[in-house]
């Protein structure tokens, strides 16, 4: 290859970094219309871009006799392998949803776990609880009720509670880092742990630098320090404390403690007061949860003023409970803008004393009926989605008429005096897609949809934790933002054709049509939704990340 | 119209799988974002599926795929438009010829590229690695390496120069030595 001329570089680097100006990408297209040198170097190095965009093993490791792909990093981590029978079902699916989005849904699931552990592995611990917990490394974002899998935690700041499915409980004070080995080892790196084991947990091996305890059934702290000293407190039962594959272990009886210094092991004052106990950590919990519900309550009630919101659940009245009315507390509500509650019943929610509502698939949903046509709109809701039924969960959609009335093919909707509007559906897949949709004006070109997805974490194996969903559709900048947990995770053009109106909102469901039933097709969401929100103003950034922070539980 | 009988379903699922990152090599050479060429991609296998049962089995899948995935990638254009940040129809329209009548040294040349990745010295393998395997921004490289956001992109297709030359000097080797 001949050097290019360096306009000509410049301009094929910034096009395949898809950081082209307009003027740029012009001055490119016409080089390549009339240059045949210039389309071969460009085509040569698009090779190579492709090339290393799409071939996974290139990032490979040599392991032993094997090569093991890297794991990806997360938040990105995506296999990228297609399933023949997923890929098979969903376009079946898709095509009789007149749906279809984002590729990637075929894909293989990633596994959750800590991450650093290169092929799934079973779950041995789970994160039990966590108050003012900041993670480091790969694991940032874990959240309370996460699966622990072999890896390392490193917890930065807080505390957090790991319990092992072998019968022994970890209370880890930041900052710390503890790599969890098996069902039955752990190696505090720093830091401090408390360990509390039942009878089936005895014989758990908790290390630290230079030291190793082995329970006898007991309540004891470790300690890590930073200069490598390690010390044990035995606040209840017994324990055996040896040097790092040693044989020889000594044992400690309860209020004992010791520090090694040298590979010897000399005594040291008691100090229970330093290991805080999982009873404790659940104390510390609920006055941090109890903080946090009438922090969000105030912003609740501001939110509630603002006269873009033109719908606000927060179900915690006794009256939304199955069959009933779940009240819309925006003040520029609508009438008929409560939601009728039908199936779902009310459940604890993100705080104890905060009630949500449960969905448990099948018929379950809320209907409203929101007026007006609007340019603009937000969706948000903190849910907890416990398990995906379907290929695709309808978080909120408008139904067409079609689809509610129940009708077959050829029978007329009956006419309703209201606006005409295009269905929009706000839905879930079961491989962790976020997506807002609409239909086209014009379906004859045979696609009937616009659409717009991003991916998320919310994997089948990452679920059961309070998670906000949000999506902005801004008329404006005609794009579409989706929101994970207050942080943006895809943006997309919108092809907005007509102000958007709501009219019949469902929320948690969909109806299936006759084929759809005939071919098992539903659309029923699974979990608890705590928190619903549609306003017709595009939230900015900011406001999103304000809603994550203050109702975060 | 779509394929109903089961069978065939099964047939066109396993040819599609098959050739899927081919086609998405292919949309990729013109529309360089990938998941806009994933989109692409999804939109070609719809549009696959619905003309199945035009297909001769007889002829190979990848170029009937390509022709389909060239006609979405014009629709996307058309609707990228307004944004004026994609290649014009026309000029994709010459890309793509040139790129069909080059596909089999491409071919040969392909083979190469984990090699010559592997000698590429560490810090530049660390910054295409954190590109196109972390999925970085260019933002998040520039600020890492202390460089303005123009010199990491072109650092990038500098590399990539390289590695093209690095694949084309060992295709050639080899097929002088055979």
């Amino acid at each position: 290859m001949r050097p290019p001329a360096p306009e000509l570089e410049r301009l094929v680097a910034a096009y395949l970094a898809s950081r082209a100006s307009a003027e740029e990408v012009a001055r490119l297209a016409e080089r390549l219309r009339t240059d045949a040198a210039a389309r071969d170097y460009y085509l040569d190095t698009a090779e190579v871009h492709a090339g290393l965009a799409l071939d996974e093993s290139l990032w490979a490791q040599p392991a032993g006799d094997r090569v093991v792909p890297m794991p990806k990093p997360e938040p990105f981590a995506r296999a990228r392998g297609w399933k023949l029978a997923r890929l098979a079902a969903a376009i079946v699916a898709c095509l009789a949803l007149g749906v279809l989005w984002g590729v990637k849904h075929f894909s293989q699931v990633a596994r959750p776990g800590i991450p650093g552990a290169g092929e799934p592995r079973p779950a041995i611990a789970v994160l039990a609880r966590a108050v003012e917990a900041q993670w480091g490394g790969a694991a940032s974002n874990l959240q309370e009720a996460a699966e622990l899998r072999v890896g390392t935690l490193e917890l930065l700041r807080g505390t957090a509670q790991v319990d092992f499915y072998s019968g022994v409980r970890l209370v880890l004070v930041g900052p710390a880092r503890l790599e969890i080995r098996s069902a039955r080892e752990a190696h505090l790196e720093r830091g401090k742990a408390t360990c509390e084991v039942d009878e089936q947990g005895r014989g758990f091996r908790l290390a630290a630098p230079g030291m190793e305890v082995v329970d006898l059934g007991t309540v004891f702290g470790l300690k890590a320090l930073a200069n490598g000293q390690t010390e044990v407190h035995v606040i209840e039962g017994k324990v055996a404390v040896g040097p790092t594959g040693g044989r020889h272990y000594t044992e400690l009886g309860k209020s004992q403690a010791v520090r090694r210094v040298d590979n010897a092991l000399e005594a040291i004052a008691f100090a229970p007061n330093e290991f805080p106990r999982s009873a404790d950590l659940k104390r510390s919990a609920d006055a941090e949860s109890a903080r946090r519900l009438l922090a969000w309550r105030d912003a609740a009630a501001a939110l509630d003023r603002d006269p873009a919101v033109l719908v606000h659940f927060a179900f915690h009245e006794e009256a939304a409970d199955g069959g009933g009315v779940a009240r819309n507390l925006a003040q520029s509500a609508a009438r008929g803008s409560d939601g009728m509650v039908i199936g779902a019943r009310l459940a604890e929610g993100r705080w104890p004393g905060k009630r949500a509502l449960e969905f448990r698939g099948r018929g379950d949903r809320v209907l409203l009926r929101v007026p007006g046509a609007h340019d603009s709109l937000t969706v948000a809701a903190w849910l907890r989605v416990d398990a995906y039924q379907e290929l695709v969960t309808a978080l909120l959609v408008t139904e067409e008429s079609r689809r509610w009335q129940g009708l077959e093919n050829g029978q007329p909707p009956v006419a309703l005096a209201e606006l005409p509007y295009l269905p929009l559906r706000w839905e879930l897949r079961n491989d962790g897609q976020l997506a807002l949709n609409w239909q086209r004006a014009d379906r004859s070109a045979g696609k009937g949809w616009h659409i717009h997805w991003a991916d998320t974490d919310l994997k089948p194996g990452r679920l059961g934790t309070w998670t906000l969903l949000a999506t902005v559709v801004d008329g404006a900048r005609r794009e579409v933002v989706h929101y994970v947990n207050g942080r943006e995770v895809g943006r997309r053009p919108a092809m907005i054709e007509s102000p958007f109106a709501l009219t019949r909102l469902c929320l948690g469901n969909m109806s299936s049509t006759e084929a759809e039933a005939k071919a098992g097709i539903r659309y029923g969401f699974f979990g608890r939704m705590d928190e619903v929100i549609v306003a017709n103003r595009a939230f900015g950034a900011g406001e999103i990340a304000r809603l994550y922070e203050i109702g975060k539980p | 119209m779509p394929v109903d009988d089961p069978v065939q379903h099964e047939r066109f699922m396993r040819l599609f799988v098959e050739h899927e990152r081919e086609v998405l090599r292919y949309v990729l050479a013109v529309v360089p974002h990938l998941p806009d060429a994933r989109d692409i991609v999804q939109e070609t296998a719809v549009a696959l599926w619905r003309k199945m049962t035009e297909y001769d089995p007889t002829r190979p899948f990848l170029p009937w795929a390509c022709r389909f995935a060239s006609i979405e990638i014009r629709r996307f254009l058309r609707r990228a438009e307004q944004q004026r940040r994609l290649l014009d129809e026309q000029a994709v329209e010459v890309l793509l010829a040139r790129q069909e009548e080059r596909a089999a040294s491409l071919m040969t040349r392909r083979a190469y590229l984990r090699e010559c990745l592997e000698e590429l010295p560490p810090p530049q393998r660390q910054l295409v690695r954190g590109y196109y395997w972390e999925e970085q921004d260019v933002d998040a490289l520039a600020s890492q390496t202390g460089r303005s956001t123009e010199a990491v992109y072109k650092a990038l297709q500098r590399i990539r120069q390289a590695l093209f030359e690095c694949m084309n000097r060992k295709a050639s080797l080899e097929g002088a030595s055979t």
